[in-house]
């Protein structure tokens, strides 16, 4: 049982240092460079160098400063406001319609950008002071704005399926196109909550509809036209890579393009924007790229000392059902990401998974898109959920503790929404079928 | 320290400044050239039916490029990620946090070292990357030495001026 000691060492040293603080990229350094010499020797450090050089010129890793550009360009340039207005006025006249405009908002956004924390910021800043003044409840508007920011992971373009899926060796074509089912089924049973909560506390939403309408709405003819430009993003993006006409990377160029058009027709464009956007792209893909780039040994020696190898051994000797270990598997993320970063997990845990999900017949689509909902779910899971404290942040108005009570029926609903996805596989790899 | 010590360790700092900066800025061009030539990738492919042959190699030796050369400024604004549960426990100053920075740092020229021995065995041996348009390995190598060497001099800046604004 060498290989477990091993394993145990390997993730303690991790997780001890990260918790001191230490970017999560050093840790990863520093255990691998460590690991290195005691498993391999000297000799080993080349090896090392070659990960960290394979890593910053893998192809597939492309994707992820494309899409963030995007994101960045249609949030800084504001173009995300025409949209705003034109979902405000097509939603009618209804009962806590601001609800209903944010969980459609947010799927849209989901759409848009691949980071939670991105749409929980926006939404907070934009959606949250306008909820609170026309007397919605702010915990409700949070655990609305929560639901809808967490589908940003799930809804394509997303930046842990590209990374998951070059690590796994799973098509990254399928498990973007795979997150769009569960997203909408997500945001369904989001929209459900918030009716059958109206329902039971009327106190929840304004009284007065009529107060509750925007003053100029304009024609709904003229809010659809003006959601067409985001709609040919989306079409883009998603589109062409169902259509087979681009891969992931060419997609995200061309809703580069798109995105700039869009803000060019909104009269949004400005050399300043786009600087600021190609700015913050670099940043942001610096940060997610370095700690890719810094642990891709630590997959290789997993498999060196034959800890992959034997705990698939294991996991066969054990006797348990494939559901009972798809359980036993999902449980361990569910729990550690609520204490530690998402992308960290993903890296640390991808090498162990890979072998058991092949050994233990799952479908690679299915299992990892519902590996990364779950890893969503650690985004708002007190107390250290990242999208938790980007809201609080961008909506000083609300405590931190309400934000933390708003989050729990967020997580209630992913968890319902990944006990559906898990027994109706259908939903999942239904649409990644027609690649 | 003496005074011309003092002055010639500042004139260290503003020049690696201003290197890191200009890296950043290559970095931020990759990025764009990265958008341009997968645009021409696609439109010669899909309009004129002939392929490239050097855009997608060109794009992942780009991406070399961009991670690298903005990996100095990142770690300057210390924007890395990091769970900062027992780190939000210590002042600004506090030695914790400058040994962590101190050890962050050493790492970082540890790789250095090591990448840069690669790079030169590399160099010796003129080996050439992979693919249908192959660049000397060193040029790759030698972007992750230069990448962790400037992110190390960031560490250890931060480390001995916690309060220098980024």
């Amino acid at each position: 049982m060498e290989w477990i000691l091993i394993l145990v060492n390997f993730f303690s040293a991790l997780l001890f240092l990260m918790v001191t603080g230490i970017n999560v990229f050093i840790a990863f350094l520093i255990v691998n460079l460590s690991a290195t010499a005691i498993l391999i020797g000297q000799r080993g450090f080349g090896l090392f160098v070659n990960s960290v050089s394979d890593s910053v010129t893998n192809g597939s890793y492309v994707t992820i400063p494309l899409f963030i550009l995007m994101g960045e360009i249609l949030f800084r340039s504001g173009s995300v406001d025409v949209l705003f207005d034109s979902v405000d006025r097509l939603v009618g006249r209804i009962r806590g319609r601001l609800y209903a405009v944010v969980i459609v908002i947010a799927t849209i956004f989901g759409a848009l950008s691949g980071a939670a924390v991105a749409v929980a910021a926006m939404l907070g800043r934009s959606a949250m002071p306008n909820m609170e003044a026309r007397g919605y409840s702010p915990r409700m508007s949070a655990t609305v704005i929560l639901a809808g920011a967490s589908l940003a992971p799930i809804i394509p373009p997303s930046l842990l399926a590209i990374i998951v899926g070059s690590l796994a060796d799973v098509s990254i074509s399928g498990l973007l196109i795979a997150g769009i089912v569960p997203g909408i089924i997500i945001s369904v049973m989001t929209g459900l909550y918030v009716i059958v909560s109206v329902i039971r506390d009327p106190s929840l939403v304004p009284l007065d509809v009529e107060e509750d309408m925007t003053k100029d709405r304009g024609s709904v003819l003229g809010a659809f036209v003006r959601m067409v430009p985001f709609m040919f993003i989306i079409f883009m993006v998603m589109g062409m890579i169902m259509l087979g006409i681009a891969t992931p990377g060419e997609s995200a160029a061309t809703g580069v393009v798109g995105s700039i058009l869009v803000a060019i027709l909104y009269k949004r464009a400005s050399f300043s924007m786009l600087l600021a956007a190609l700015q913050s792209a670099t940043r942001l893909s610096v940060m997610i790229m370095i700690i890719v780039a810094s642990s891709t040994l630590f997959s290789q020696l997993v498999a060196f000392t034959g800890a992959s190898r034997a705990l698939v051994a294991w996991a066969t000797e054990l006797g348990l059902s494939p559901m009972t270990m798809f359980f036993i598997l999902m449980a361990l993320p569910l729990v550690l990401c609520m204490f530690i970063d998402q992308i960290a997990f993903l890296l640390m845990a991808v090498p162990l998974y890979e072998p058991l999900v092949g050994a233990l017949g799952f479908d690679p689509i299915w299992f990892w898109t519902i590996f990364l909902i779950n890893l969503t779910v650690g985004g708002v899971t007190p107390p250290f959920g990242y999208t938790l404290f980007a809201l609080s942040a961008a909506a000083p108005n609300i405590s931190v503790s309400s934000v933390f009570r708003a989050s729990y029926p967020v997580i209630v609903i992913f968890l319902f929404a990944m006990l559906l996805l898990t027994f109706v596989p259908e939903l999942t790899t239904w649409l990644p079928g027609f690649i | 320290m003496s005074g011309k010590h003092h002055i010639f360790v500042r004139r260290v700092g503003v020049i690696a400044d201003l290197l890191v900066k200009i890296g950043f800025w290559i970095a931020c061009g990759a990025l764009v050239v990265i958008v341009c030539i997968t645009l021409y990738e696609i439109t010669m492919r899909y309009f004129f039916d002939s392929p490239t042959t050097w855009v997608s190699d060109s794009v992942r030796y780009l991406l070399a490029v961009l991670i690298m050369l903005a990996l100095p400024e990142v770690t300057r604004e210390q924007g890395h990620v990091s769970i900062t549960l027992v780190l939000d426990q210590f002042p600004r100053k506090h030695i914790y946090r400058r040994l962590l920075f101190l050890v962050s740092a050493v790492t970082c020229f540890f790789v250095t070292y090591l990448a840069t021995d690669v790079s030169l065995t590399q160099l010796a041996r003129d080996l050439h990357t992979q693919g249908t348009w192959r660049i000397p390995r060193v040029w790759i190598t030698g972007a992750v030495s230069v990448g962790f060497c400037f992110a190390g001099l960031a560490f250890l800046a931060i480390a001995f001026q916690p309060n220098k604004k980024a």
